[in-house]
């Protein structure tokens, strides 16, 4: 018999292992749900000027340059983005510029002029941005694309202004200084630029400075708050003002951030325990209150993963009965921080009475400057700081207290349920379903003790769930996200987790609403404008 | 890092064709991986017949460890724990399309290490099915499968190798493994045989001067017995051991030390790769030969000279004259390098202990199969002992029920269901005395099985449309055909049947076929052995005819409508002179004569036509037609108690297999003609006699019905038909959303045309279809009611025709769609109580009544919300004629909806 082809040996094909993101799959459901109510920012476009700068830079290219060349239009954007990233951090109140770290070491070096072009020029060594189209073609292009202000065509080199593009284009030709215009393309072509010249051109485009009177400003305002046909403009205007209502409500305005938002939306309550009166708001706050609940979801059962990850560390192979067990006694050890985890009201109550007990013994105050240590704000603050600082003991009790709350506070939570229903939002996928079937999971609302539930949670909610969402990793995205290898009874370590906090861009919503002179981020309040939007 | 170039990925391997059936064998299972990674490989590549056979002990923890309520065992694919001395260790996978046979055989287990993550080797095996040596082979392999598979008749995974066995004649032989008959082949199939061990085998086909051996292997004996019976008996001029120093089991303190032996470090090849595989490479003075399999170089692996090992193994041989032919092959340079050479540094690598030992507890379980409100226990070690009780386990190993009365038999044991669990039970044990005296097995749902057993899928036309969409006119219409013959000549029942039928008639056997079982034989010999065979030679004769009539008449003689003779009979078939004047009279007046079958045929013929198109569809629909008068026409004899001879009626008409034609007829008419042409002959379709509404509500209903099947694992509402079509187009699909919207016109159509008559059937029907949509959270926009009623309206040419039945009024489309209106209306009062329909799904609770004039109605999640013919007892309700089983009343599954 020939031997061919279709007779061989051969060594198995393994997949490429890798970090991976979401192990247990319910990340997914945050970033979904933010990319849907903040459509048209990501967290890393922090400066709206910069939807503006594009526009000009482009028409400018074509002005200038004029060739349908992608790689002398990468080349110029190149320039002309570190260009304006040095213009931006010669100013020292500046700040969330890209590539300002090449630039503020750049200029620390300076003495009289700089030759930027070596920092701009594409896959050199002292490169300000690894991605060939920096910045722009890294971060902005997609929301610039999103508003159209910029379109692309696969066929063609270069990019195009949208609609929105052309008419900032023509409100930035008249408003940036014709000499300010020439200094800078002056600057771009030649590849060098001088200290002075850095300040003359930083008066006029600094990146943070629109006038809120200006007609770019106006414009802008106009593209963020523009109602367009798509549902997800209209999340992304409500939110808008929805934060503003927030800043005019707020009782206290220092230290005010991000967080602020999602807890005082989560609780519909300031931190001095005023009602956040949001009758106007109340479709877009439900969705950002449906949010919060899924990332304290995902947040707390990634801490869960971390801390068995950490426990099959220490062995080199552990039966997964012998690890749950480990876990069990790891939990009698959260008796340290807590009066209430007591050996015998463990024992005595079962998981559904005992983690309601604890979720009304930590009840929902949520003062974030007194000394309330218990709010949920609290120990959602504590569970991460726990987490960087490598204290899993203390982890773990914060874990479980929030695991305990959000299973009794937002079990059957209207906001959650109504999410999936949200027409033309998510179509008819379910998008918040996972966080809904974890809080809402059968086994830990019925009659199943402590230890039970504890391993419950470990062996289900943990070790199964990842082992499908790793195991769907492999046969869709051929990559290897496997954190642990089950050989029969006994569990291998393979790699760690890190769990992860989802940056929902609500910071760049305030960024944008200062810049376009909404409200002061100074003074934390409404300008007369920013009322105006109410 | 090592990388090697022809690696072999078990998940491409999985999909290069479409196979019908697989059967792996492995040491280890791991119940996700395998669920999850495995089985959604095969089946979304359209594998729906998969077996899984692995060692007891191994099975065993891995039900402990991945076992939850969504597993599939049982239900998607059957699971056979083996039994043997040792461990029962072969890694084969096979896989089975028409025209293609491949195995794999290695080292890797059914798990993540085993098949990505482990350094491992498999010899791929894809035959040749016209090569007689490659036939050899195959049948080697196939036996050793099937003895390990199944043995026993009564096993349901005998009757799944049975039906793959049937599609290649080659691998049929009556004796299993009596004798290796391929050893003189220079490849070879080895396994452990009664007086001869693998190393025996392997031993004897080296016959000249060994130059080299190399051995990779994970493991080797403490005392270093084989590597030292393997150095002795070769003789090699060097000896080369690959291991992985850190994870390979080999002790220093015995291994023969030779100045020719050296050791290679396979570092990791990858990140966590520990290496698994198990190769033996022989350089001899004419060539080179090499074995590639399960067995370590141990004594259990390989065996001893003259003694067979208690473990089970399946190796591959093969020889090359080429001397560094399997060197080059492997890549093994890469490996065997100076840099690589290491000293066995510690005294002794950690031996790792088998975790899990073979603990028999006096009964050994292999199989528990329900059938029919029975569950039928196969074990070995059985004692005659009546009192022995079965232990019904739901999926968190929780006792659901303990079954006492059993009868038993040779070599079985017969429980009968007490049907009245609230929940399926999953996994079983055998108690006595409250003591637990078996393992555990996941019980084999026969009827899910056999659901998911092969059978011809239309997706085959559906690929084809796909690749031809916008060029349907070059299709072969053979091909269009093809898949719709298979599904017609596949017969779900038959697998079932079989398993009563053809066994040896045993008298415990006959206590255990109830009255059902005993109907369905009748209807099984309504087409004799004889004829059936008869049948199966017909159409294998007229396959690449595309005969249209006589495919038509098939189907009227398998559902009885025209009796097997009659169908035998007609050699004429083939001709394309089938015109029956008497069967088409009541086309006669048609003004269009187009779609009279004749002409088609002849037309056909002529032309040569290699697209279905609307001649076809009209075709299709006349034959329904005829099929549904006929049917209903005998509905009405036996109504009347009026049977006769005139038409040769089974003594049961399956109504399963009824919708399955009708329905596969409407698909065909829909993916034919691409479009929806509702006209008259729907409408003269409804009123084929006084009393009812002819074919079309049954049709109308099961497509209704297809709607409401969940994906079970997903929770997507999906298409999950009962009818054998087996592609599942979730229900965002425009296609699907079409065809609800042309029930939903044709029903309002009906409702508008006979209002001034009684509308109770297309009331209800409404409602069902209604409700199962709900529940299945379909909705329908206005626009989307007014879109697709516009268009259907349009294309039944109602815009500028008079009343099909009154001839008096022009149709208004707004009528129509105020009827759909008027139908919703009668939904309202149901609308609120979908939530206890949906809560009773989910959660086994909650509530729903209906009015007074529609009763015994059911939920079942299957088939929906449907009427029920007949409610046995308080306990249970008979689902029969939905080729179910009769449900306890009550339980998850069904819940009776009462009058208010």
């Amino acid at each position: 018999m020939a031997i061919n082809r279709n007779l061989l040996p051969s060594w198995t094909k393994n997949f490429r292992i890798v970090n991976g993101q979401d192990h247990l799959s319910l990340q997914s459901i945050s970033i979904n749900l933010y990319g849907k109510l903040l459509p048209g920012m990501t967290n890393l476009t922090q400066r709206i000027r910069y939807y503006s700068i594009y526009p000009w830079i482009l028409s400018n290219y074509v002005q200038r340059v004029g060739n349908n060349n992608r790689k002398q239009w990468r080349d110029f954007l190149r320039r002309a983005e570190f260009l304006y990233a040095l213009v931006g951090s010669s100013n020292k109140e500046e700040f969330s510029i890209p590539g300002s770290q090449t630039a503020k070491e750049v200029l620390k070096k300076a003495n009289g002029k700089i030759n930027f072009s070596k920092y701009a020029e594409y896959n050199s060594s002292e490169s300000y941005w690894k991605h060939s189209f920096g910045a722009y073609g890294q971060y902005f292009l997609g929301t610039l694309r999103h508003l159209d202000i910029i379109y692309t065509e696969d066929n063609t080199q270069i990019d195009f202004l949208g609609e929105n593009g052309k008419e900032l284009e023509t409100i930035m030709a008249h408003q940036i200084p014709k000499d300010i215009t020439e200094l800078f393309f002056k600057c771009v072509t030649k590849g060098s630029v001088s200290i002075v010249e850095l300040t003359t051109l930083c008066k006029s485009l600094s990146p943070s400075k629109i006038h809120p009177d200006s007609k770019e400003a106006k414009k802008l305002r106009e593209i963020l708050f523009e109602q367009n046909l798509e549902q997800v403009d209209t999340n992304r205007i409500e939110t808008l003002k929805m934060i503003l209502s927030l800043i005019e409500q707020f009782p206290r305005k220092e230290d005010f951030d991000q967080d602020d938002i999602k807890y005082t939306i989560l609780y519909g309550r300031f931190i001095n325990g005023k009602i956040f009166k949001n009758d106007k708001y109340t479709r877009i706050a439900s969705l950002w209150r449906a949010f919060m609940i899924g990332e304290l979801t995902h947040y707390t059962m990634e801490v869960f993963f971390r801390l068995m990850l950490e426990k099959i560390y220490e062995y080199d192979g552990i039966e997964i009965d012998k690890l749950l067990q480990d876990l069990v006694e790891d939990f009698y050890e959260c008796k340290k921080y807590s009066k209430y985890f007591t050996k015998s009201s463990i024992k005595q109550n079962s998981f559904v009475e005992f983690t309601k007990n604890l979720s009304l013994a930590y009840p929902f105050s949520n003062d974030k400057w007194g000394e309330d240590n218990n709010s949920l704000y609290s120990i959602s603050i504590r569970l991460w700081s726990h987490i960087r600082k490598q204290e899993y003991d203390e982890a773990f009790f914060c874990a479980f207290l929030m695991f305990s709350k959000l299973i009794h506070t937002y079990k059957d939570d209207k906001d959650l349920i109504n999410l999936y229903k949200v027409d033309g939002l998510f179509g008819t996928t379910f998008a918040n379903y996972n966080t809904y079937k974890i809080l809402n999971d059968e086994t830990l609302h019925k009659n199943v003790t402590v230890e039970e539930g504890l391993k419950y949670i470990f062996r289900k909610l943990i070790i199964n769930r990842h082992s499908r969402v790793a195991l769907d990793k492999l046969r869709v995205e051929r990559i290897n996200t496997f954190k642990f290898e089950i050989r029969g009874t006994q569990i291998y370590y393979i790699n760690d987790v890190v769990p992860a906090v989802t940056n929902p861009r609500l910071n760049v919503a305030l960024t944008f609403l200062s810049d376009l002179g909404l409200y002061s981020m100074s003074k934390f309040e409404l300008t007369s404008l920013g009322r105006t939007y109410l | 890092m090592i990388s090697f170039k022809n690696n072999l990925s078990i998940i491409d391997e999985l999909k290069d064709d479409k196979y019908h059936s697989s059967v792996i064998f492995s040491y280890s299972y791991d119940i996700v991986f395998y669920e999850r990674y495995i089985l959604g490989a095969l089946r979304s590549s359209g594998c729906k017949n998969n077996i899984v056979i692995a060692d007891v002990a191994q099975f065993q923890s891995s039900l402990y460890t991945g076992y939850s309520e969504d597993s599939l065992i049982g239900k998607y694919y059957s699971l056979i724990p083996q039994y043997c001395k040792g461990s029962f260790h072969p890694k084969i996978i096979s896989l089975f399309s028409g025209s293609k046979i491949k195995y794999l055989i290695g080292s890797g287990n059914l798990n993540m290490g085993g098949y990505s993550k482990n350094v491992e080797a498999f010899f791929k095996i894809e035959l040749n099915i016209e090569d007689i040596s490659h036939q050899a082979l195959g049948r080697a392999i196939w036996s050793f499968v099937r003895k390990y598979a199944a043995t026993n008749k009564k096993l349901f995974t005998y009757k799944q190798l049975t039906n793959i066995e049937q599609e290649y004649n080659f691998l049929k032989t009556n004796e299993y493994l009596s004798e290796n008959t391929n050893r003189e082949e220079q490849i070879c199939f080895f396994y452990h045989e009664t007086d001869r061990s693998i190393l025996d085998q392997f031993l004897e086909k080296i016959k000249t001067k060994v130059k080299r051996l190399i051995v990779i292997s994970p493991f080797f004996d403490k005392d270093s017995t084989t590597i030292k019976l393997l150095c002795n008996s070769l003789k090699p001029d060097s000896c080369d051991i690959v291991l992985q120093e850190d994870s390979t089991s080999i002790n220093k303190l015995t291994f023969p030390n030779k100045p020719y032996i050296n050791f290679y470090n396979l570092k990791e090849a990858m990140h966590h790769s520990d290496l698994h595989a198990k190769i033996y490479v022989v350089v001899s003075v004419n060539g080179s030969h090499i074995l590639i399999g399960s067995s370590n170089c141990t004594k259990s692996g390989l065996g001893e000279i003259g003694k067979r090992s208690d473990n089970v193994e399946a190796c591959i041989y093969s020889f090359n004259r080429m001397p560094n032919h399997w060197i080059n092959e492997l890549e093994l340079n890469k490996v065997i390098l100076d840099e690589n050479k290491i000293k066995l540094v510690t005294s002794a690598v950690q031996f790792k202990s088998s975790q899990f030992k073979n603990k028999s507890r006096g009964t050994n379980l292999i199989s528990v199969d329900f059938v029919e409100g029975k569950y039928i226990v196969l074990c070995e070690g059985k004692s005659s002992d009546n009192k022995d009780k079965l232990v019904l386990l739901n999926s968190r190993f929780q006792k659901i029920e303990v079954l006492k009365d059993c009868e038993i038999g040779e070599d079985y044991i017969l429980f009968h269901s007490l049907g009245i669990s609230s929940e399926y039970a999953s996994l079983c044990y055998i108690e006595r005395a409250n003591n637990l005296i078996s393992n555990i097995v996941a019980i084999n749902y026969q009827r899910d099985l056999i659901y998911n057993s092969p059978k011809p899928s239309l997706s085959f036309l559906y690929d084809i449309i796909d690749e031809y969409k916008n060029d349907l006119a070059n299709v072969e219409f053979a091909d269009l055909l093809e898949p719709i013959q298979k599904l017609i000549d596949h017969d779900t029942n038959k697998i079932f049947n079989d398993s009563i039928n053809n066994s040896d008639s045993t008298q415990d056997e006959k206590n255990f076929k109830n009255e059902e079982s005993q109907r369905k034989i009748t209807y099984q010999e309504f087409l004799t052995k004889e004829q059936a065979k008869k049948n199966k030679k017909q159409i294998n004769i007229y396959a690449d005819k595309t005969d249209l009539g006589f495919l038509i008449r098939f189907l009227l003689s398998r559902i009885g409508v025209i009796s097997s003779e009659e169908f035998l009979s007609q050699d004429k078939a083939i001709n394309t002179d089938t015109y029956d004047k008497a069967i088409y009279d009541e086309e006669e007046n048609e003004e269009d004569l187009r779609s009279r079958p004749d002409d088609f045929y002849n037309f056909a013929q002529k032309i040569h036509i290699k697209t279905a198109k609307q001649t076809e569809v009209r075709y299709y629909r006349s034959g329904i037609k005829r099929l549904a008068m006929k049917f209903s026409e005998y509905l009405g004899l036996l109504n009347k108690g009026n049977l006769k001879d005139k038409i040769a009626p089974p003594k049961e008409i399956n109504m399963v297999l009824v919708y399955k034609y009708v329905s596969v007829l409407m698909l065909i008419n829909y993916f034919a003609g691409r479009e929806y042409n509702v006209n008259d002959e729907v409408f003269e379709g409804l009123i084929i006699d006084d009393d009812s509404y002819g074919y079309w509500l049954p049709t109308l209903d099961i497509i209704g019905r297809m709607f409401c099947f969940m994906d079970g694992k997903n929770g997507i509402p999906a298409i999950y038909d009962r009818t054998g079509i087996t592609p599942l187009m979730i229900i965002q699909n425009e296609d699907i959303k079409a065809m609800i919207m042309l029930t939903l016109f044709t029903l309002s159509a009906l409702k508008y045309l006979y209002r001034n008559g009684e509308t109770k059937d297309v009331d209800i029907t409404f409602i069902r279809m209604y409700l199962n949509c709900s529940i299945s959270s379909i909705s329908f926009s206005e626009k989307d009611i007014y879109f697709y009623f516009a268009k259907y309206f349009n294309d039944c040419g109602y815009a500028s025709k008079r009343h099909p039945l009154t001839q008096n009024k022009i149709i208004n489309i707004e009528d129509v769609v105020k009827a759909y209106y008027e139908l919703i209306e009668l939904t309202k009062d149901f609308k609120d109580k979908i939530t206890g329909i949906k809560n009773q799904h989910a959660k086994g609770a909650g509530s729903f009544s209906l009015p007074k004039k529609i009763n015994q109605y059911v939920y079942h999640p299957f088939i929906g919300l449907t009427i029920v013919e007949n409610i046995r007892s308080s306990e249970a309700v008979d689902l029969y004629c939905f080729g179910m089983d009769a449900l306890p009343i009550g339980s998850k599954y069904v819940m009776p909806l009462h009058k208010d």
